[in-house]
C-alpha cells in the first residue's frame, strides 16, 4: 500500500505509469461534439443552458489583443516527476505529463464544465447505436517534422496504441509462413518474430483501447471508429485524461528513436531531454491562434521543466524566483503548499478540484491472498480510520473519502461504502478465521522507499493492528512496485501473478467522468464476447493487468458497460452508481481520501488559464498534469 | 623498487581489484529478486523481454552476462538505458553527468583542504588551548549534522531568507562562470563542512604524534622558526593519512553526492545512479557503479604511488 499512501509522491510514478493512457469521458455530455444529433439527445433545455453559459463566459473572459511585449521570454518550471520517454508505452507521470503536453496534443480536450471539446478534432458524431463514431479532424495542421496531421496519422496512432499494429505484423508473419508451407508451430514462430519488431508499441493503451474493433480513414479529415460495445463517451477515450497524444507517424515507425524523439503538433518543440529535465522551444509554425484576440500562439520562446524532487526546495525555488512556477501534490506536500499559500505577494496559487481518488485494491486473484474471502475484505475496509489519516498524514489538505470517487463523479454513491467500525472489523476477522481455518488475517502490500510512503504504511499498520489485522508492508522501489503490480507476463510456474501483492494503494481513479476509470474496474478489458481483432492476443496478458483487484464479479462489468451504453445522462449515472455500489458493497475495494494538485506561479507569469480552446470554452485550469502552457506569457 | 616497476605492479593490482569488484557487483545484481527484463519493460511482451535479455547478456548466466558487459565496456560501449521503444546510451548520460559531479567534488575538496590544513596544524600545535577546544567542538558539531539537513538549512537561510543565491540549479563554468560559482556555493558548502571536520581531526592527530618526534625537537633546538618547523618538518610526514582519506573521498564522492545533487538539482552522477537503481536499469546501474569502484581504486592507487614518492619511509620498508 505504498503506504497506503495514496499519495505517494513517488508513487505518483506509479500512478503515472498507470494513468497511462486514459480516457476521461464525461458521461453523456457531448455538447462539444458539435453536431445536432447529440444535441437532440441531450435536450433543448440543456442546450439552452450551455448556450447561456457560453455567452456569459465569452463575455467575462474576453481579452484585449495582446501587445508585442507578451511575446518572448524563457520560463523555468519545477516539477516532481521524471521523464520515462515519449513512445506509446512510456507513461509520463503527472507533472512530467504537463511538460510532454507542450509537444503533443490530443484529438479532444476537456472543458471546465466537464465537456469534451475538439482540439485536433473538429468534433465527433456517433451512430444511432453508438457503436460507430465518425471523428472529423481540423485541417492544415502539421507535425513538427512537417508530416501532415490527417486521418492516416490518426489511424496510425490508434492502431499502434491499441495493439492492432502489433497483431497485424503477427498475422502477416504467420500468413507468410503458411504460404511457405510451414506448420502451425512454424506459423506461430514466424508471427511472433514479425510482431516482435513492433512490440515496443505495446503498453497500457492496449487495454484502454480494447473497445476499438476497427479504425479507418474515411477521407483525409474523417476517421471512422468501429466499437465493440456501445459507448456514449467515446471522445473521452480519445482524450485519455490528456494522454492520448497524436504522434507523428515517423516517430512511431522507428523502434530505436520512438521513445527518445518526440514529434507532435504542439505549441512547443523538443530541444533536449533527460530523465530529470525537458527543454522545449517555441513552435514558430504552430497552428492555433487565440480565439478571442486572434493572437498567434504560443507566447513563450522556451520552457525548461526541471525535476526538483525535494518539495521544500521546489517551494524555495518558486519563492526565490529561481523557477517561474512549480507544481505540488496536495496529498503529500501540504506543508509547502500551506507555506506558499501565505505568500500571496510572491506567488499565485492555481488549484485543481479534489478530483483525484486513490484506492485500496484488494487482490482476489493472487494465490495465498486472503481477499478471496469477503469477511477478510470487510474487515480491512471497515478498519480504515480516514479522519485521523487525513489529519495526520496530509495535514488536513485532503478530503475524507465517502465513496470510491468524489461527489463530482457520476460514479459517486455512498451505498455499500465501508464506514470505520473497528468492532465490526474484529467480528469480520473472527468470521474469516472461522471460515478459512486461518489463525490470523495477515496480508502484504508495497511501500515505496520514500519516507512519506513508509510513514503512511506504518500508520496503516498500526490502524489495522487495532482490529487484529496484520499488515506486512514491503519497501520497494516505485519501478519495482509497478512492474510487480502490473505484470502482463507472470511466470506462473515460478509462483508469480499479474499483481504480486495482496493489496495495493494507488491512484487510478480521477475526474468527473467514468471513461478514465472504467478499464480499471472491469474483470478484463476484453470481455468474453469481444469482437476485437486483438482480443485473443491480449486477453490473458495486457487485457487483465489493469484491474488490480482481479475480481471475477461480472455484474460490475454489466453495470458499467450499461452506463456507457445508456441513452441519457441520468440513465448512465444510475448504472455507474449501481456498479460502484457493487464494488463497495462486496468490499472489492476501498478508499481513504480525495486530493488535489496545486500549481504556484511567480508574479512574472501571465495568461495562466485564460486561453480558450474556442470562444467560450476554456480548458480545465489545473489538473493532475498541471496547466496548459500555450497561452502563458511572461509579463 | 624503481618507480616503473611499482607503477606496473600497481596497475596490475588495480585491474584485478576492478575486475573482482565489478564481478561481485554483477553477482549482487544477479541475485536481486525479479527479472530485470521484466522490470525494464513492465508491459512488454515476452518477445521484447527476450530481446532485452539477449542484448544485455542476461540470458547467458552470470559469467556470460559479466563477460558480455566487461567486453563491451573495454571497447567503449558502456551500455544502454532501455526505454519502451528505444534506448539512450550510457555514454551520453556520462558526458552530461560526470562534469557537474567532478566540479562539485573538486570544489568541495579544495574548500575542505584549504580550511582543514591550517585548522589541523594550529589545533595540533596549540593542543589543549582554547582555540583547540573551540575548533574541536565546532568541527565535532558540524560533522554531526547530516548532510541533507545542512543542505536544507543553508538553502533556507541563504537562498530563501537572505536571497543571496539560488536554491537550485546548475550552470556550466564554460557558459556562465559567475552563475556556475554562485550556484555551487551551497552544494559545495554542504559537502565541504563534513569533509573539513574529518580532515582537520585526522591531520590534528597525526601532527600531534609527529610533534613528539625527536627530529622535530632537534629542528626546534636548532632555532628554526615554529612556522617553518610546522610546515616544513611536521606537515609533510603527517599528511599521509589526510592524503589517503582525501583520495578515498574522491572515489566515494563520485557516487556519494546523491543527496546534495538531488536537493540542489545538480544533474550529476549520483542522481543518475539513484535513478538507474530506482528504475532497475541494470546495465546502466552496473556501469555507473563500476565507475565509482574504478574511481575508488584509481585514487587509492594514485595516492599510494604519491605517498611512495613523497614519503621515503614507505618505500624503504625493512620487513
Amino acid at each position: 500500500m505504498s503506504g497506503v499512501t495514496h499519495i505517494v509522491a513517488d508513487m505518483v510514478t506509479a500512478v503515472t505509469s498507470i494513468q497511462v493512457y486514459i480516457f476521461g469521458g464525461n458521461s453523456m455530455t457531448q455538447s462539444q461534439i458539435t453536431r445536432s444529433r447529440v444535441m437532440r439527445r441531450i435536450g433543448v433545455a440543456v442546450a439552452a443552458t450551455i448556450a447561456i453559459t457560453t455567452m456569459a463566459s465569452t463575455g467575462s473572459q474576453a481579452a484585449s489583443k495582446p501587445n508585442a511585449s507578451k511575446y518572448g521570454g524563457e520560463v523555468k518550471v519545477g516539477i516532481f516527476d521524471t521523464f520515462p520517454g515519449f513512445c506509446v508505452g512510456n507513461n509520463p507521470a503527472n507533472s512530467s505529463l504537463m511538460a510532454t503536453r507542450t509537444v503533443y496534443e490530443s484529438l479532444f480536450e476537456k472543458t471546465r464544465g466537464g465537456d469534451y471539446i475538439g482540439l485536433l478534432a473538429k468534433g465527433g458524431v456517433p451512430s444511432a447505436d453508438m457503436k460507430t463514431w465518425t471523428i472529423e479532424l481540423k485541417s492544415g495542421i502539421t507535425f513538427h517534422n512537417g508530416e501532415a496531421f490527417d486521418a492516416a496519422a490518426v489511424v496510425a496512432n490508434i492502431q499502434a496504441g491499441a495493439g492492432h499494429t502489433y497483431a497485424g505484423y503477427y498475422v502477416a508473419g504467420a500468413t507468410a509462413a503458411a504460404k511457405a508451407g510451414g506448420n502451425a508451430a512454424a506459423q506461430a514462430t514466424a508471427g511472433a518474430t514479425a510482431a516482435g519488431a513492433k512490440a515496443y508499441l505495446l503498453g497500457t493503451a492496449v487495454p484502454y483501447d480494447a473497445n476499438i474493433v476497427n479504425v479507418a480513414a474515411g477521407d483525409t479529415t474523417h476517421v471512422i471508429f468501429t466499437l465493440d460495445r456501445a459507448q456514449n463517451d467515446f471522445p473521452g477515450t480519445l482524450y485519455a485524461s490528456g494522454r492520448a497524444f497524436m504522434r507523428a507517424p515517423a516517430q512511431l515507425l522507428d523502434s530505436k528513436t520512438c521513445a527518445g524523439t518526440p514529434i507532435g503538433t504542439g505549441p512547443f518543440k523538443i530541444v533536449s531531454w533527460n530523465t530529470d529535465q525537458m527543454i522545449v522551444e517555441k513552435n514558430a509554425s504552430y497552428w492555433r491562434t487565440d480565439p478571442v484576440s486572434g493572437a498567434k500562439l504560443p507566447y513563450l520562446d522556451k520552457i525548461t521543466f526541471n525535476n526538483v524532487k525535494e518539495g521544500s526546495q521546489r517551494a524555495a525555488a518558486v519563492r526565490k524566483g529561481s523557477v517561474d512556477a512549480a507544481m505540488f501534490s496536495g496529498a503529500s506536500e501540504g506543508t509547502f503548499i500551506k507555506d506558499l499559500r501565505n505568500r500571496k505577494s510572491v506567488v499565485t496559487e492555481f488549484k485543481s478540484p479534489y478530483e483525484y481518488y486513490p484506492s485500496l485494491w484488494l487482490n482476489q486473484g493472487k494465490p495465498g491472498s486472503p481477499f478471496k474471502n469477503i469477511h477478510a475484505r470487510n474487515a480491512v475496509l471497515s478498519c480504515m480510520d480516514r479522519v485521523n489519516y487525513v489529519k495526520a498524514r496530509t495535514k488536513g489538505e485532503a478530503q475524507v473519502a465517502t465513496s470510491l470517487v468524489g461527489k463530482s463523479n457520476p460514479m459517486y454513491t455512498t451505498r455499500g461504502f465501508q464506514k470505520y467500525d473497528p468492532t465490526f472489523a474484529k467480528a469480520e476477522v473472527a468470521l474469516y478465521k472461522q471460515e478459512t481455518g486461518a489463525t490470523s488475517l495477515t496480508f502484504t502490500g508495497p511501500s515505496d522507499v520514500s519516507s512519506t510512503s513508509i510513514s503512511n504504511s506504518k500508520f496503516m499498520q498500526t490502524m489495522w493492528a487495532a482490529c487484529d489485522i496484520t499488515y506486512n508492508f514491503i519497501v520497494e522501489e516505485g519501478a519495482v512496485i509497478i512492474a510487480k503490480a502490473f505484470n502482463a507476463s507472470p511466470k506462473v510456474a515460478e509462483g508469480q501473478y499479474y499483481n504480486a501483492y495482496d493489496a495495493i494503494s494507488i491512484l487510478l481513479f480521477e475526474g468527473t467522468d467514468v471513461t478514465f476509470n472504467l478499464p480499471f474496474l472491469v474483470t478484463n478489458a476484453f470481455p468474453a464476447t469481444s469482437k476485437s481483432p486483438v482480443a485473443a492476443f491480449f486477453r490473458t496478458s495486457l487485457g487483465t493487468i489493469l484491474g488490480l483487484n482481479h475480481h471475477s464479479d461480472t455484474t460490475v462489468d454489466t453495470a458499467f458497460y450499461a452506463g456507457e451504453a445508456a441513452a441519457s445522462k441520468a440513465g448512465a449515472e444510475t448504472q455507474y452508481q449501481n456498479g460502484t455500489a457493487i464494488l463497495q458493497g462486496q468490499a472489492i475495494m476501498g478508499s481513504m481520501l480525495n486530493f488535489y494538485y496545486d500549481f504556484f506561479a511567480g508574479k512574472t507569469l501571465g495568461g495562466i488559464g485564460t486561453l480558450q480552446i474556442e470562444k467560450g470554452k476554456s480548458q480545465r485550469l489545473v489538473t493532475n498534469w498541471g496547466i496548459d502552457w500555450t497561452g502563458v506569457y511572461k509579463k | 623498487m624503481d618507480i616503473a616497476r611499482l607503477l606496473v605492479k600497481r596497475l596490475v593490482l588495480m585491474s584485478t581489484v576492478v575486475v573482482i569488484a565489478t564481478f561481485l557487483l554483477s553477482l549482487l545484481m544477479w541475485m536481486l529478486p525479479g527479472d530485470p527484463a521484466q522490470l525494464l519493460v513492465p508491459n512488454g511482451t515476452e518477445i521484447i523481454q527476450k530481446v532485452i535479455r539477449h542484448e544485455t547478456g542476461l540470458d547467458r548466466g552470470i559469467f556470460g552476462y559479466y563477460w558480455h558487459w566487461l567486453s563491451h565496456m573495454l571497447t567503449g560501449d558502456f551500455g544502454k538505458y532501455y526505454l519502451n521503444g528505444g534506448y539512450r546510451e550510457v555514454t551520453e548520460v556520462l558526458k552530461r553527468c560526470l562534469p557537474p559531479s567532478l566540479f562539485l567534488i573538486l570544489y568541495a575538496q579544495i574548500v575542505a583542504l584549504t580550511l582543514a590544513i591550517p585548522l589541523g596544524l594550529i589545533s595540533a600545535y596549540k593542543e589543549g588551548s582554547r582555540f583547540d577546544r573551540i575548533a574541536s567542538t565546532v568541527l565535532f558539531t558540524s560533522v554531526s549534522v547530516p548532510g541533507f539537513a545542512l543542505a536544507l538549512i543553508l538553502s533556507l537561510i541563504f537562498a530563501v531568507q537572505l536571497g543571496w543565491v539560488d536554491p537550485i540549479g546548475y550552470e556550466s563554468p564554460f557558459g556562465d562562470p559567475w552563475a556556475h560559482f554562485k550556484l555551487m556555493i551551497l552544494p559545495v558548502t554542504s559537502l565541504a563542512v563534513g569533509l573539513t571536520s574529518s580532515y582537520t581531526r585526522l591531520l590534528r592527530t597525526d601532527v600531534i604524534a609527529t610533534l613528539k618526534e625527536d627530529y622535530v625537537t632537534m629542528a626546534a633546538s636548532k632555532g628554526i622558526s615554529n612556522r617553518r618547523v610546522l610546515w616544513k618538518h611536521v606537515f609533510r610526514p603527517s599528511s599521509t593519512t589526510l592524503l589517503t582519506s582525501a583520495a578515498l573521498n574522491m572515489g566515494g564522492l563520485i557516487g556519494g553526492t546523491i543527496i546534495v545533487e538531488t536537493i540542489f538539482v545538480i544533474p550529476g552522477i549520483g542522481y543518475e545512479i539513484a535513478y538507474s537503481i530506482g528504475s532497475r536499469q541494470v546495465v546502466a546501474m552496473q556501469t555507473l557503479i563500476a565507475l565509482v569502484s574504478f574511481a575508488y581504486v584509481f585514487f587509492n592507487t594514485t595516492v599510494d604511488l604519491l605517498t611512495n614518492i613523497t614519503d621515503p619511509r614507505t618505500r624503504e620498508r625493512r620487513v
